[in-house]
């Protein structure tokens, strides 16, 4: 994972290349969702198989939508050109060694037009091809561009979904209103059923959390115009990650970049709703004064796509344990199991734990 | 606001505040996270007890 990780966040992450993606069709589901591109996988015909996280965001299209419909006469009508689809059926019926296929174009969406690079590509030994769309440029929608061949809206393709009981914001994404209980009833049944897994579940739960969304604050940039988070000042982008937390209502989320020099970031983070949503009797129990570790794996999510390499975060005090706030630190992967030691003895608090980095030295790598 | 101030708990209060290379969040967040000495850095004598520090050598 270490190496997708470094090939999604690398300066040119935004290039979709099949040199990288060669095994695009072997890849999960979870891995195309942190790639910072589109993948739309088709069979021969261009019926939707695969369509990734990113693709969604920019096209405004709910997976569960599109797949299983034809991409051309359903989905992106847009595409239905010599210069698109025309390329797609003489490449499905060319030779099956044939070099993938590289492209520009603009896709036309009721709410922008979008400048793409298109990568076209068989997955080796099968009738499947994948579309890798990396977005260049969002611009208005072109007022002259006939409306028939304007891509699908949400919409279009599910309409009535108020009365169905589907909630959207307003960028077509689901929603559920999920209240804080909910956490806590999780929170419950994991100590009922595997109390020892909560630490690793949530805190894994939390990364994949993290690496979706740093594909969220990369199609927000895109759209407002930059070309990266990455490109932002470190402060815009903190303040970029401080809102996504504030705007779902997690608490506030501030970092302190004063310890990088040592090779470490810490967040801290007032109103948690983990740890006002965390049950008090648990307070005594090992480890059961730590109540936020989700948002800690969300931020070594979004942080790792952010620096380009693998980071962990560590809640280290908890307004669930009395701490006055709550406090995450970010390090290396490789320096993580000096803090995960360091918590394990009971420390708390970033003093102790910057001392136990301090004596664990440079991480041997 | 995300500032380079610790923001530190009562408990550590006492922590001198570490230093960090000034207008450092102005840089772009890819380069100032590339500049973070991930691995850490080598011990200081001065903050670490003798036994400590001889037993990192």
């Amino acid at each position: 994972m270490s190496e997708l990780l470094q090939m999604i966040t690398g300066p040119d992450s935004k290039s979709p290349s099949s040199s990288d993606l060669s095994d695009v069709d072997e890849r999960s589901d979870a891995e195309l969702d942190a790639l910072p591109f589109g993948v739309i996988g088709l069979d021969d015909a261009g019926t939707i198989l695969r369509y990734n996280l990113y693709e969604s965001r920019l096209a405004r299209l709910d997976r569960n939508q599109v797949l299983g419909r034809d991409f051309f006469t359903e989905v992106a009508p847009c595409t239905r050109t010599e210069a698109f689809e025309g390329r797609f059926r003489a490449f499905v019926s060319g030779p099956p060694d044939a070099p993938p296929v590289r492209f520009e174009y603009l896709f036309d969406f009721k709410f922008g037009a979008q400048e793409v690079s298109v990568e076209l590509l068989r997955a080796p030994g099968t009738q499947r091809f994948y579309l890798l769309v990396g977005r260049r440029k969002i611009a208005p929608p072109r007022v002259d561009f006939p409306v028939e061949r304007l891509a699908a809206l949400q919409r279009d393709l599910a309409p009535d979904e108020p009365a169905q009981g589907v909630l959207r914001d307003d960028l077509e994404r689901r929603f559920i209103g999920a209240p804080a209980v909910l956490f806590a009833a999780l929170r419950a049944t994991c100590d009922k059923l595997a109390p020892e897994t909560w630490e690793l579940f949530a805190t894994e739960w939390g990364v994949q959390w993290g690496r979706r969304a740093a594909v969220d604050l990369e199609a927000t940039a895109l759209e407002a115009g930059q070309s990266s988070v990455r490109d932002l000042s470190m402060r815009e982008a903190a303040d970029r990650v401080s809102a996504y937390f504030a705007e779902r209502g997690w608490g506030a989320v501030t970092f302190d970049f004063a310890p990088a020099a040592e090779g470490l970031i810490l967040a801290q983070l007032h109103r948690s709703a983990l740890a006002e949503a965390a049950p008090r009797l648990r307070r005594d129990a090992p480890g059961g004064d730590l109540a936020c570790h989700l948002l800690a794996g969300s931020l070594a999510g979004i942080l790792s796509s952010l620096a380009g390499r693998r980071l962990a975060a560590r809640e280290v005090a908890c307004v669930a344990g009395g701490a006055p706030c709550c406090s995450i630190v970010v390090v290396s992967h490789d320096r993580r199991e000096t803090v995960d030691a360091a918590l394990a003895d009971g420390q708390r608090g970033l003093a102790p734990i910057r001392l136990a980095l301090r004596r664990g030295g440079r991480a041997s790598r | 606001m995300n500032t380079l101030a610790l923001v530190s708990t009562r408990a550590e209060a006492s922590e001198p505040p570490p230093q960090a290379p000034p207008l450092a969040l102005e840089r772009p967040a890819g380069e100032f996270l590339n500049a973070v000495p991930w691995d850490g850095v080598a011990p200081d004598p001065d903050e670490l007890d003798a036994a400590t520090f001889l037993g990192l050598l």
